[in-house]
């Protein structure tokens, strides 16, 4: 493509790098801003800039954070003695939305994958276990994904929480909720059977 | 079990080409170079999703051009079951059943069961382990589609490890609870493999002693042996004994992956002792076996792909083989052979419906014609 200014060029390259922008999106955005009132479009690049240089991570539990700590650490009224293990933000988002897990969360940063270069120390595990020391967790719930990177963290976790008086419990795993038998794929199945419940537990308490 | 019509374009030296096949015997002929092999290695495409010879999909695209697609009609029963395999070259290959994309290729494997015999498998026999259990674990995966799944993430994790392994040496760090970790899953793995492997080389070892025998009449003694660290007690434990040694040598020393399988002919192994003949007639005991399994545990009768069949065989084996897989138990097979004559000369004395087909010299496939049609079935 061939830009009539640098200037439009730069900034549709900028835009390009952005997850799922392509040249043709990047170049209508690009127009967009042009047609805008300059105050507009500094108004939008200051947001970004803001966001980028403010926003803090929670010095407990790793989550996006306005100040030191993040709005659920903050929050009195969650269960403190609750600790749920995620892979990244968007994980806490996805489970803040279900409304039904009141405790705190722990953000990790990734899994366990030497292959990918990212060892134990890539990971914010040390403060989790720092965490854990600390008397008030008493119970740590591991909601990875069920990979086989996730299950090597999960190894790895409860390893390093083992002399600690916490208990490590890991989400269920198994059939998606409406969804049927027929059509899950066969490892699931084999699994689901292989760590079936018994039926009382299958009465969802809404606890947490 | 059978492959009604095949239609292939842009795979290997074909150009674009169609045809109809028997459900019992096909003949294919034609001089070196004409593509016989790469027509077997085109159907063992739609059964497995990947070529029998190598590994990577760009050799199989033929030249200059951009991508290949294969597509089969089979039959199951009554039931048609239409497969088809595209990849365009720098894309991603794709495999659909009926109409339906598979997400993974690897839920394909065990739908369409097939053996191909091919004169390199001579390596099964003659070179290290690594051969011998790629064919035990082709064997069971096309029975047991879990074992597959779990073969391939025993295969992660001992990557995973190995390149820890790596990193500690790099960093001069060692971190004990993550190779714990790992040993815990490549345990858990291992043990569900081993138990697997052992449970389908004892059901196949005798029909591979019966097979030989029946191209020989001999009273050789035929054994398969396993050794396989798992043999021992404690896996785990082992692992962590060993754990200096593997640091060492930055990768993963015991395992599932490293079982020796081997073959005994009156007590000698095959591979050291045995004649040419004696290997030859042994690698197609090998494989009816493997197809007998397959057949017996997954209630279907593979495809069984013959190339070059002949090579190496005298006449009366080749004939007792020939009359063999074209017995009623037996169900589609595919045999290419140089020598038209000699086809010819065995088809005397079939009383089975075939189809023949003939690759001409030179470049198209264009060119196959089908020289005879099926026979009626006396």
């Amino acid at each position: 493509m061939n830009f009539p200014s640098k200037l439009i060029e730069q900034a549709v390259n900028a835009f390009e790098k952005l997850p799922g922008i392509g040249k043709k999106t990047a170049l209508r955005l690009v127009l967009h801003l042009l047609k805008q009132d300059v105050t507009a479009v500094e108004q939008f690049g200051d947001a970004i800039v803001r966001m980028r240089k403010e926003i803090k991570f929670c010095k407990d539990c790793h989550n996006i954070a306005d100040h030191d700590l993040c709005g659920i650490c903050e929050n009195p009224k969650r269960n403190r003695s609750l600790l749920c293990v995620v892979e990244n933000i968007r994980d806490v988002i996805a489970i803040e939305s279900t409304n039904q897990y009141n405790g705190l969360y722990h953000v990790l940063g990734g899994v366990i994958s030497p292959m990918e270069g990212i060892g134990p120390e890539e990971l914010t595990i040390a403060s989790l276990t720092e965490r854990c020391g600390k008397g008030e967790v008493k119970e740590v719930i591991m909601a990875l994904n069920p990979t086989i990177e996730g299950d090597t963290t999960i190894f790895y976790l409860s390893k390093k929480l083992q002399s600690l008086p916490v208990k490590i419990t890991s989400i269920a795993r198994g059939i998606s909720f409406g969804g049927e038998l027929e059509y899950v794929d066969d490892v699931t199945l084999a699994r689901s059977i292989a760590t079936r419940l018994p039926y009382e537990s299958y009465l969802v308490k809404g606890d947490g | 079990m059978y492959l009604k019509a095949l239609s292939i374009t842009h795979f290997k030296n074909y150009g674009a080409v169609s045809l109809g096949f028997s459900s019992s015997l096909n003949f294919i002929t034609g001089k070196n170079g004409t593509g016989k092999t790469n027509l077997l290695d085109g159907i063992h495409y739609l059964c497995l999703g990947k070529s029998y010879f190598h590994a990577s999909d760009q050799q199989s695209v033929k030249f200059e051009e951009r991508f290949f697609r294969m597509e089969g009609d089979f039959q199951h029963g009554s039931e048609p079951i239409n497969i088809r395999c595209v990849y365009p070259l720098g894309g991603k290959k794709e495999l659909s059943c009926n109409e339906v994309t598979c997400q993974r290729l690897t839920d394909h494997v065990g739908t369409i069961p097939v053996v191909m015999i091919a004169p390199d498998d001579q390596s099964l026999i003659n070179e290290g382990s690594d051969e011998r259990r790629r064919f035990i674990d082709n064997t069971i995966s096309q029975i047991d589609h879990l074992y597959l799944e779990d073969l391939l993430l025993y295969n992660k994790v001992l990557q995973q490890r190995n390149a820890a392994l790596k990193n500690f040496a790099v960093t001069k760090r060692f971190d004990g609870a993550l190779i714990e970790a790992l040993d815990q899953q490549l345990t858990a793995f291992g043990e569900k493999i081993f138990s697997k492997r052992v449970f389908y080389l004892e059901k196949i070892s005798p029909l591979i002693e019966y097979y030989y025998h029946l191209f020989c009449e001999g009273s050789e003694s035929i054994k398969t042996t396993y050794q396989s660290v798992f043999h021992r007690p404690n896996f785990n434990l082992l692992l962590k004994q060993v754990i200096e040694k593997d640091r060492q040598l930055e990768r993963t020393t015991e395992g599932i992956h490293r079982d020796e399988f081997d073959f005994f002919l009156n007590d000698q192994p095959v591979r050291k002792f045995g004649s040419q003949g004696q290997k030859k007639t042994f690698l197609m005991s090998l494989k009816l076996a493997q197809w007998e399994l397959i057949k017996s545990e997954k209630n279907k009768k593979p495809l069984l792909l013959l190339d070059d069949l002949f090579d190496k065989l005298d006449a009366f084996r080749s004939v007792r083989i020939l009359k063999l897989i074209s017995g009623p138990e037996f169900g589609q097979v595919f045999i290419t052979d140089t020598e038209t004559d000699r086809l010819a000369v065995e088809r005397v004395g079939l009383n089975t419906a075939y189809k023949r087909f003939l690759i001409t010299s030179g470049r198209l496939t264009s060119e196959i014609t089908e020289m005879e049609n099926s026979l009626e079935k006396r």
